[in-house]
């Protein structure tokens, strides 16, 4: 617990410092100014923020970096804590909204389509790691090892944003039917591809996750354009992660597999499998399980790039837009729930190693 | 049974010998021996560019020349591609009008200097950092892993964009933006080595003659922790070119026309369906080029580790 | 036709090695490990093997087993009661090693699964593979109820229903799992008491972390000795522990020996342990079995020039003028190992005609087997 407030302050604090001390001090105000705005009622503003000190003159001593209208940064820092505790992150600065819709929102409307790749790639790395990484090493040397562990190193070292590309143009152009590929290249509803459905209806909002509204609302056709629009980017996102972990699976499985306890458990009679499954594979767990953290948080990065190459509005999309124009707030926000995310998923982690390892608990 | 007198056994010690063995054992191994081929590869490709293609040919805009693909053995079955008047273009050429082939080899230097910068210096910093922490423990030790724990939790690219974010687009930022988030697996690696180093008896050995401690850390211990580090660095060096041309593709280039392999990928994005090749060829030179060096850290890895492992 | 050693007029061995030869095909050569090793285990004795590291005393035990890596050929018998082990495919060897073999090794730490009960480690074998060991537990359960029945517990009821149900599985041939589990339990128990562990209740479900040493040897014992096998292979299974314990495991086999059925191969470096409880002793150096005898015989009248300098080398408090013996050279490398007889060129009394052929063992006195050139072939 204490961990995670302690990385989440220590990152605001880095991130704030960074950015607002290299950057103009409007940007720091950008987010909180709508657009009708007045010069006077800017000047107020910011110096109700502290980005701009009691005695500056007017708005434009403060845009033409005025020194008498520079503040301190930790006045700021404090207020804007206030303002993040109460949830005011301010208007998105994101092209195309420029001060009409509020960050948080914008935030919270994207987070649950990013949520739907990371949670897909999640699944699919470990469903097929696992069985892959055991495989490899309980027939090693021979060709389902080899096999596999060639596909692992090439599907390691692919470029994600080129392969999501590739898998554009191999199932969108080549593998078209009457003008329309098999899966819809971008978006998070496939409306335009061979096997999806062209005008799925509408759902209602729950979750804000297409997948699981679309079930809720009973409208099983927007169901399978959301879950065919997502397999692409999956595919994608995923194969690195599948990768790196099959190989991790496979080497702390064929250490098992070493050990002395499986020499005793072959000596009792055991069948092969109990063997595998029981002895080895409970203590080849504990390293595969470490590394998990480190598994999502790759995915938590390649979404950035998924999302990209296929259009996907979720945050990652969000978050290069916002990197271009620089969207201060949009920045925090996004880099504080990531890094939030990742540190419970490194507690839950070590509970899980706990309850695996009874070394651990004692 | 009919062996003749017992073989003399050559007494084979020392670091020449297991250098000897593990050349053996390199040699048994097709897959290391592709990607060590694959990395020296590159590595000769990218030094002798400057050579093979004249260095500022990517500056030069021929718009006659856009979009088009004459390779005499491949076609695209797409639509509307065009032909290029002229030289031959074994991969086309790009919006610009410039050769795609010739683009590539000239990427090719300054994404291995951009790699290799950040992996020597992650692997000093690492040293330095790591090695400090892990022998002088306690507060220190504490101070400096909470640290590496912030860097940790996020991901490199987040951690890299943000970086960006700040600084602006020129190379140099983008060596420090891909810096930043990969010193601390570094120093989490050395220190992790030298803690386990630290407890065995020739240190304690060391000490009581009354050796310095950075003399023990830099002539002794260090040495024997640096393949673990080795095997990393090697791998590491495909994954920075990920990570950084995956900047680059994002749009953090300083210049859309510099030839780098992920800048090069972000001017095809437009033309996916209509002039794949743009994709396709940067892409896959990326693929080759990381493939390489990660079969050549896995070779190294196999060969080094059960040999050595003291 | 090579006799095997040690056939006791009265009753047939249990175990018969037959000129077992096995080679493991590395990288770096070819290592003959064992060289034509002939060994007889009689019922109900503790059988000795002693011999330097290397000399291929695990190595016999693994093949007995059917345990041998994947790089190994064996070639020879390895008769159980009859029944040649060598040829059994690897299902048939499995069942074997259900029943009939049990092995216990070195170090308990590295050989318990450290994740997983001691309890669930000893019964494991019993619960998964149930149809092999129903018979076997019931029947103990319903001998263990009659006693309590003659002891005059309450609860007669209860311990005839338990009966009627056990007398009802065993007819109809099947146990459920929880049966099973209860059952095997039980045996568990007892077996943990023979081997003296306290609490053996709290011991079941601790993890092999929470024992110490010598218990979690005792458990390992225990865990060989609950299927009833009809042959023990210990290896080096007091080399990890401290003389005070290695004492106690020893007395413990001592007692063992006339409460259990089964008949044990002790394998050791230690020639001070083979000294406490072995009724008969081998001597194995680089892959062959150079001396077999009865233990008073071998130490009295040590025939094989190894074997005489083994037990001169044996420091002695009661001779402390006298300077310590080694044998001189090393041990050879098994991949290319010496011409005729393996221990010539570190023997003392070497001739000529020993590099040239290996001398078959032969029986130089009664009981008293040796392979050495000076006593003939």
């Amino acid at each position: 617990m204490f961990l995670l407030i302690f990385v989440l302050f220590a990152i605001s604090l880095i991130v704030f410092y960074m950015a607002r001390g290299a950057l103009p001090p409007e940007y720091s105000l950008a987010p909180y100014i709508t657009p009708k705005m007045t010069d006077a009622q800017k000047l107020q503003l910011a110096q109700s923020l502290r980005v701009a000190t009691a005695s500056c003159p007017s708005y434009q001593a403060f845009s033409s970096h005025d020194p008498q209208c520079v503040a301190p940064l930790w006045g700021q820092y404090v207020i804007w804590l206030g303002l993040i505790a109460q949830g005011n992150w301010g208007y998105s600065q994101l092209p195309g909204l420029a001060g009409t819709a509020r960050t948080w929102d914008v935030f919270t409307g994207r987070f649950p389509f990013t949520a739907q790749l990371a949670i897909g790639g999640s699944i699919v790395t470990f469903l097929i790691a696992f069985p892959m990484g055991i495989i490899s090493a309980t027939r090693n040397n021979k060709l389902p090892d080899h096999a596999s562990r060639i596909a692992a190193l090439v599907g390691y070292s692919l470029p994600i944003y080129w392969f999501g590309y590739m898998l554009q143009i191999v199932f969108v152009l080549y593998l078209a039917v009457g003008g329309k590929g098999l899966f819809q290249g971008s978006g998070a509803l496939a409306t335009e591809c061979v096997i999806c459905f062209s005008s799925p209806g509408s759902i209602n909002t729950f979750t804000g996750m297409p997948i699981l509204d679309s079930v809720l609302s009973g409208n099983l056709p927007y169901f399978w354009d959301s879950l065919l629009s997502t397999v692409l980017p999956i595919i994608a996102l995923s194969l690195a992660t599948l990768s790196s972990l099959t190989r991790i699976v496979r080497s702390s499985m064929m250490e098992a597999l070493r050990q002395d306890y499986v020499l005793l458990a072959r000596s009792k009679g055991l069948r092969e499998r109990v063997v595998v499954y029981r002895h080895a594979l409970r203590n080849a767990l504990l390293p595969a399980i470490t590394v998990s953290g480190v598994i999502f948080s790759t995915l938590l990065g390649g979404v950035v790039l998924t999302e990209t190459v296929f259009a996907y509005p979720g945050i990652g999309q969000a978050i290069v837009s916002a990197s271009l124009v620089v969207d201060i707030n949009f920045l925090e926000l996004y880099v504080l729930v990531i890094a939030s995310i990742l540190v419970i998923t490194n507690l839950c982690v070590d509970m899980i190693y706990a309850v695996l390892d009874p070394r651990i608990r004692y | 049974m009919t062996e003749t007198e017992e073989v003399p056994v050559k007494a084979l010690t020392g670091r020449r010998a297991e250098l000897k063995h593990a050349y053996t054992l390199y040699k048994q191994n097709p897959v290391v021996v592709a990607g060590s081929i694959i990395a020296v590869g590159s590595i000769v490709l990218a030094l002798l560019s400057n050579v093979i293609v004249n260095p500022n040919i990517w500056q030069v805009e021929q718009l006659g020349q856009r979009l088009c693909w004459n390779n005499p053995t491949f076609s695209w079955p797409v639509t509307n591609v065009f032909d290029c008047p002229g030289a031959t273009y074994p991969l086309g050429t790009d919006s610009w009008g410039r050769n795609v082939l010739q683009m590539i080899i000239l990427a090719l230097p300054l994404d291995m200097e951009i790699s290799l910068t950040i992996v020597v210096s992650a692997t000093l910093i690492g040293v330095a950092l790591g090695s400090f922490a892990a022998y002088v423990g306690g507060k220190v030790d504490e101070a400096i892993l909470r640290v590496t724990d912030i860097f940790f939790a996020l991901p490199a690219l987040v951690l890299a964009i943000v970086v960006m974010t700040i600084l602006g687009r020129t190379i140099m930022n983008l060596t420090i933006a891909v810096l930043i988030p990969w010193w601390p697996i570094y120093v989490r690696l050395i220190r992790s080595q030298v803690l386990s180093e630290k407890e065995r008896p020739y240190v304690e050995a060391l000490r009581s003659t009354g050796a310095s401690p950075v003399r023990i850390l830099f002539l002794h211990i260090l040495p024997n922790t640096i393949y673990p580090v080795i095997v990393q660095m090697t791998l590491d060096i495909g994954n920075v070119i990920l990570t950084f041309s995956a900047l680059m593709f994002l749009g953090f280039s300083p210049n859309p026309l510099l030839p780098e392999l992920g800048n090069l990928v972000t001017e095809g994005i437009s033309y996916v369906f209509t002039a794949p090749w743009l994709i396709v060829f940067p892409g896959l030179t990326i693929l080759i080029v990381v493939l390489g060096f990660n079969l050549l850290g896995d070779g190294v890895r196999d060969v080094l580790d059960p040999r050595l492992r003291r | 036709m090579l006799e095997a050693p040690g056939i006791s007029e009265i009753a047939a061995p249990v175990l018969e090695v037959k000129d077992l030869r096995v080679v493991f095909h590395t990288y770096a050569g070819e290592v003959k490990a064992l060289d034509g090793v002939n060994l007889t285990l009689n019922r109900h004795e503790i059988f000795g093997i002693v011999g330097e590291s290397g000399c291929g005393k695990s190595v016999t035990a693994l093949a007995i087993a059917g345990l041998l890596p994947e790089n190994a050929s064996v070639s020879g018998q390895i008769l159980l009661d009859g029944r040649n082990l060598s040829e059994l495919g690897k299902e048939e060897m499995r069942q074997v090693r259900l029943k009939d073999v049990a092995q216990v090794f070195q170090d308990p730490m590295t050989y318990l699964n450290p994740v997983l009960q001691v309890g669930f480690q000893i019964t494991e074998a019993l619960v998964t593979e149930t149809n092999v060991y129903e018979k076997q537990m019931i029947g103990e359960r319903l001998r263990e109820l009659d006693q309590l029945e003659k002891q005059g517990t309450n609860g007669l009821q209860a311990l005839e229903q338990e009966r009627g149900k056990l007398q009802n599985a065993l007819r109809s041939g099947r146990v459920s799992k929880g049966q099973a589990r209860e059952l095997a339990r039980d045996v568990a128990l007892e077996y943990l008491k023979l081997v003296r562990l306290p609490e053996a209740e709290r011991i079941f479900k601790m993890y092999p972390f929470e024992l110490s040493g010598g218990m979690r040897q005792r458990a390992m014992i225990a865990m060989a000795l609950v299927k009833r096998p009809k042959v023990l292979l210990a290896d080096e299974i007091t080399t990890a522990l401290d003389v005070t314990v290695q004492a106690q495991i020893l007395a413990l086999l001592q007692e063992l020996k006339d409460k259990i059925d089964a008949s044990i191969v002790l394998i050791t470096h230690d020639l001070g342990v083979v000294s406490e409880v072995c009724d008969r002793v081998a001597v194995m150096y680089a892959g062959n079995v150079v001396e077999v005898a009865e233990l008073r015989e071998l130490f009295s009248n040590p025939l094989h020039p190894y074997t005489q300098g083994l037990m001169a080398a044996v420091p002695r408090p009661d001779r402390s003028t006298v300077k310590l013996q080694s044998i001189k050279g090393s041990v050879p490398d098994l991949i290319y190992p010496p011409s005729g007889c393996r221990f010539h060129p570190r023997c003392p009394k070497a001739f000529a005609a020993c590099s040239q052929r290996k001398p078959p063992l032969i029986e130089a006195t009664k009981g008293h087997y040796v392979e050495c050139l000076l006593y003939g072939g």
